[in-house]
């Protein structure tokens, strides 16, 4: 009795790429786990999806959604599904070595655009696009980041044809979140479904956090055997505020708000019962435009006045650095294969998603002319805001967005409707099929970058739907790396 | 440690501590009834006044019920002094501050407050209040324990501890006084209600054990007040908070004249303890000696504040 059996593979899978199923066969490295889910019974699988559930609640790995007039700020937990998503080992060799040049890319992209400029000079990349990009820091010009590392965390979320070919949708190279959601969910499919666990060759993604913590540590200016590292949060009022607190807890470095920093003789000191401790490096997971009332937004509280100062001394590493958003903006994208090109001098490995910028005023035509075909995106938005999704559009929502590309052609870029591929899912105890995606964590340490093995999958968990982030009510799989 | 992670593990330890005092007198009070009988409504306004506010529960209610009034001092998020009130903010506390101590205490104060959120009064009583309070005892002795035994032994350890004995001698003054204010004539049942005092700190034991038989107000209350060897003795209590102060002092370079001066403070009250002789507490003095000690455990409360939270501190840029 096969999954099949219950609920035939959707006529879809002609459209999408399942990740199980290659038409009515199932693919070899899904055998056992396609095996002892289809022997469960539905109770069974809902018993199963209960407990961890009640895990994930009492573990409080919850987001938070804020909401006006609530006696208490609504805290969701991230819908978790029990069947793993699976990578063979020769899909994974190409990810990890297209995610690690692709990083290398971006950081040489990010030095060179504060620096000398070569790249725009030799006009592969329009200079409007780059200067007069709402991510772009003059305040970063010709300041070394040490190592010329400016992205140390990054995100790269990719997709899958129909073939099943891996494209990157885009590079979340600011502050990315969802480490913690890849550990935890590999927690619980240890301690709550250990016997599917170990049947299989899983690489283990412990290590990852101790590349991290040391990245971190070597970004430290001064060389000190023990640099002080602290994570600047917002406050546990933040939805990703669960993250803050389990990396800090995890690498063993100190988790700080702005108010508990000073800035004193261009240095930055953590305010404790014990007096001032300096700060070595600041890994910030607030945005550039809070970091320094002083430098950006003057009516920030999030930050540390006098937090840039400090840096152009060099007395203090900020990582990711400011000014990398100009780097993962939706319209830069379009130019990561030419910068591989340029600055490596290499093939790409991992290809992007044909992209039109509404600012060609001839691919702009095109689009418009072909809406309810394409996914348009602001190109400064993340978080699956401020998005026209052709297909599952109305004629009026339409002609609005029409009317504010038009407007505005710089922000917005389009996509032809993205084809993700789709995973069975536990629902309920029956097996249903879902969109998913995959983003693949890197720690770049001068020229070396480190791939966190897996990575975090994420569900579209509406029938059909393509969106899959966390705030549109998003899931989330276990990912393994199979290593052999 | 930074001064509002201090602020929310002191928190922590009182909250905590509150909560465990609550289920325990409200246990023994819910079981506790007149030999020759009372109204029903008495017995109800009795066990709400013990630890609730009656103002606000008379503003509300017409009349007291037995699941009114237990809604009121267990369930009611907005009492502020109800169990869940309690445990909410304990888990608050943790939340802002989650990465300071072991994970595993997060879990079990994060699943021991949906546990209780989620409970209804209906089912309270079904389940039987004194299985619901147990239940809540085993859960806070569960955190407590689990802490003892992983928890690494620094300062952030010895805040929690100071706030959690602070709570508890200013508990044992405060159930000593709710017992007290209840007029010799008027006290029928005393010698129930002084035992059920004994009980709800778990001391009954202890003192037969200590071979001691004035089973009157004054003889628990110098038991409650005096007895060095027992855990939730104000003397006790007093010591235990005095010692980790006295930790905290050698854990951290801060030798601010504040921090010596709350030693000081809390040695002072401590062996004012020690030097009462038995005769010292009567039923003439109680009164008097509760209120001065109630008056000193403000006092610290104040100077733990004063040294080690600082809301208002400029900031230099």
């Amino acid at each position: 009795m096969g999954i099949t059996n219950k609920t035939p593979v959707p006529s879809l899978s002609s459209l999408y790429y399942n990740e199980m199923y290659d038409g009515s066969q199932v693919r070899p490295h899904y055998g056992k786990v396609h095996e002892s889910i289809s022997r469960m019974t539905p109770q069974e699988r809902v018993a199963r999806q209960t407990k961890m559930n009640g895990r994930l609640l009492e573990e409080g790995i919850t987001f938070t959604l804020s909401g006006a007039g609530q006696p208490e700020a609504l805290e969701r937990t991230i819908p978790f599904d029990l069947i793993p998503r699976i990578i063979p080992m020769e899909e994974w060799e190409t990810i990890e070595q297209g995610t690690k040049q692709r990083v290398r890319a971006l950081n040489a992209f990010l030095a060179d655009i504060y620096h000398e400029q070569c790249i725009l000079k030799d006009g592969l990349v329009p200079r409007r696009m780059v200067m007069g990009n709402r991510y772009f820091r003059t305040e970063m010009m010709r300041l070394a980041a040490p190592g010329g590392t400016y992205v140390t965390a990054s995100g790269i979320d990719l997709i899958r044809d129909e073939k099943g070919a891996y494209y990157v949708l885009e590079d979340n190279l600011r502050s990315p979140s969802g480490f913690s959601y890849v550990f935890k969910s590999r927690s619980i499919l240890t301690h709550d479904f250990p016997e599917l666990m170990f049947s299989h060759p899983v690489r283990g993604i412990d290590r990852f956090l101790q590349e991290f913590r040391s990245s971190l540590r070597n970004l430290s200016p001064v060389d000190k055997a023990e640099p002080v590292v602290a994570l600047l949060t917002p406050g546990s009022y933040n939805s990703a505020y669960f993250e803050h607190v389990f990396l800090a807890q995890q690498m063993g470095i100190e988790l700080v708000e702005g108010r508990d920093l000073v800035c004193k003789d261009h240095k930055i000191y953590i305010r404790s019962l014990s007096g001032l401790k300096q700060v070595d490096v600041l890994y910030r997971r607030i945005d550039d435009d809070y970091l320094d009332p002083l430098a950006f937004r003057p009516d920030s509280v999030l930050g540390v006045a006098g937090l840039m100062n400090a840096y152009r001394y060099g007395n203090i590493t900020i990582a990711n650095a400011p000014g990398t958003g100009v780097a993962d903006d939706k319209a830069i994208y379009t130019f990561v294969p030419e910068m591989i090109r340029y600055y490596l001098n290499e093939r790409p490995i991992l290809s992007n998603v044909p992209t039109y910028l509404m600012s060609r005023p001839d691919e702009r035509e095109h689009v418009l002319g072909r809406l309810e075909e394409m996914v348009v995106k602001e190109t400064s938005l993340s978080g699956g805001y401020g998005m026209l999704v052709g297909p599952a559009s109305t004629e009026r929502e339409r002609e609005l967005f029409a009317a504010k590309i038009r407007e505005n052609p710089d922000n917005y870029i389009a996509q032809p409707t993205i084809k993700l591929s789709t995973s069975p899912i536990n629902l309920d105890g029956r097996i249903a099929h879902r969109h998913i995606d995959l983003r693949v964590f890197a720690v770049a340490d001068g020229a070396s970058v480190r791939v966190l093995p897996g990575g975090l999958t994420r569900v579209a968990m509406q029938e059909g739907s393509l969106v899959v982030n966390s705030s549109q009510g998003g899931g989330v799989k276990d990912t393994w790396v199979l290593s052999r | 440690m930074l001064d509002r992670i201090a602020e929310c593990l002191f928190w922590i330890g009182r909250y905590t501590e509150r909560a465990e005092n609550h289920a325990r007198l409200l246990d023994v009070y819910y079981h506790l009834r007149e030999e020759d009988g009372e109204e029903a409504e008495a017995t109800w306004k009795r066990i709400a006044e013990a630890i609730g506010d009656c103002a606000l529960y008379e503003e509300r209610y017409d009349a007291y019920r037995e699941n009114d009034v237990l809604f009121f001092l267990t369930l009611d998020w907005t009492q502020p002094n109800s169990i869940l009130s309690c445990v909410t903010q304990a888990r608050n506390n943790l939340k802002k501050i989650r990465e300071q101590l072991p994970a595993e205490l997060w879990n079990l104060l994060n699943g021991f407050y949906l546990w209780l959120k989620n409970m209804r009064v209906e089912e309270i009583v079904q389940m039987s209040p004194h299985g619901f309070f147990q239940g809540l005892k085993e859960r806070l002795a569960a955190f407590q324990g689990t802490a003892v035994s992983i928890a690494l032994r620094d300062e952030s350890w010895h805040m929690l501890e100071s706030g959690r004995y602070l709570e508890r001698s200013e508990n044992v003054v405060r159930l000593l006084q709710s017992v007290g204010r209840i007029a010799p004539e008027q006290r029928k049942g005393a010698f129930a209600y002084t035992v059920a005092l004994l009980k709800s700190v778990g001391g009954y034991e202890a003192f037969r054990r200590l071979g001691q038989d004035d089973l009157t107000l004054e003889g628990v209350s110098r038991f409650l007040v005096l007895q060095e060897a027992f855990p939730r003795s104000a003397h006790f209590s007093l010591a235990a908070f005095e010692r980790h102060l006295k930790d905290m002092r050698r854990e951290s370079d801060k030798s601010g004249s504040a921090l010596e001066r709350t030693i000081r403070l809390a040695g002072k009250a401590r062996s004012e303890l020690g030097w009462l002789d038995r005769d010292d507490i009567t039923l003439d003095t109680l009164n008097s000696v509760l209120q001065q000690l109630l008056a000193t455990n403000r006092q610290l409360g104040e100077a733990v504040a004063g040294t080690f939270f600082s809301p208002g501190r400029e900031v230099t840029a």
